[in-house]
């Protein structure tokens, strides 16, 4: 699971650096620049990454796990 | 003369939020710094959002968006998006969860006591207030030159030199002293109520202006 996040955030990252849509005029739906809509959609994917990461790659008790290692 | 009241108005309704955030404070010192670590996950949002939302990010993006193109108000929010939270996730948990064990209330306590060194604590110390100040600074003089440029025709008679508008040091001070008002009495609650606050506002004016815009630039 945690390799599997790494990737998704890694590839998040990278489909961050468009170059490919800012000088595209189209219009998505036909009221939307699609550069604008293509991070509109790339906040979506992130929300839905994160998401899924806190729900299955974030212990429950990962307070009380961090309390545990800050232990002496 | 509407925007500067409609400026003033939504000024007025954050220092009352501050006054009404002081009535809660418990009178310790965490209390006043983190809220007692009692904010929980929809506050922080909204206020992480209200803390983004900056000169820099409205200003700056609009400037920018101008030159670029409209895609770089996505690239904000897609950016904000995947940094943010993963600096929550590796980052902030772990943070948050010592600060409540230990009593930590600034990021120099912690790492003072990590690293077992009081030198690192007087190092970082200027580093964070100098990396703060620029920062601050764009915040206060942009605020100053949209209240200007809002205002312009509000009073004449009383600023002929900016066409009425209510001139950018003024602003750049009442905004000041507004959240020196509601920082001083409300602390990190108050800080944390009034940018939820104008995230509300930010997030029901963004898409009004979305819409108007999208309607009168229609067919060009």
């Amino acid at each position: 699971m945690p390799r599997l996040l790494c990737i998704l955030v890694l590839a998040l990252l990278v489909l961050h650096q468009d170059n490919w849509f800012w000088t595209d005029g189209r219009l998505v739906f036909g009221f939307i620049p699609i550069g604008l809509f293509y991070h509109a959609s790339l906040s979506v994917a992130a929300a839905l990454v994160w998401w899924w990461a806190t729900k299955y790659c974030w212990p429950v008790d990962s307070g009380d796990a961090a309390s545990e290692e800050a232990a002496p | 003369m509407i925007p500067l009241w409609i400026i003033l108005g939504y000024l007025a309704l954050l220092l009352l939020l501050g006054i009404f955030a002081s009535r809660f404070f418990r009178g310790t010192s965490s209390d006043y710094m983190v809220a007692s670590h009692s904010i929980g996950p929809f506050l922080l949002l909204m206020s992480i959002f209200g803390t983004t939302m900056t000169a820099f990010a409205l200003v700056g993006s609009t400037g920018e968006a101008f030159k670029e193109g409209i895609g770089v108000y996505g690239m904000l929010a897609s950016s904000s998006g995947i940094i943010h939270s993963l600096c929550f996730f590796v980052l902030g948990v772990k943070l948050w969860d010592f600060g409540r064990r230990y009593g930590y209330r600034t990021q120099i306590q912690y790492f003072r006591d990590r690293l077992d060194s009081n030198g690192i604590g007087l190092l970082l110390f200027p580093i964070l207030v100098g990396l703060v100040i620029p920062y601050l600074l764009i915040g206060v003089i942009s605020s100053g030159v949209v209240v200007q440029t809002m205002t312009v025709g509000a009073l004449p008679e009383w600023f002929p030199d900016t066409k009425g508008g209510l001139p950018s040091q003024w602003g750049s001070l009442l905004i000041c002293i507004v959240v020196l008002v509601y920082v001083f009495l409300g602390g990190m609650r108050g800080t944390a109520w009034a940018n939820a606050f104008q995230t509300m506002v930010f997030m029901v004016l963004g898409v009004v202006s979305f819409g108007v815009i999208a309607h009168k630039l229609g067919g060009q």
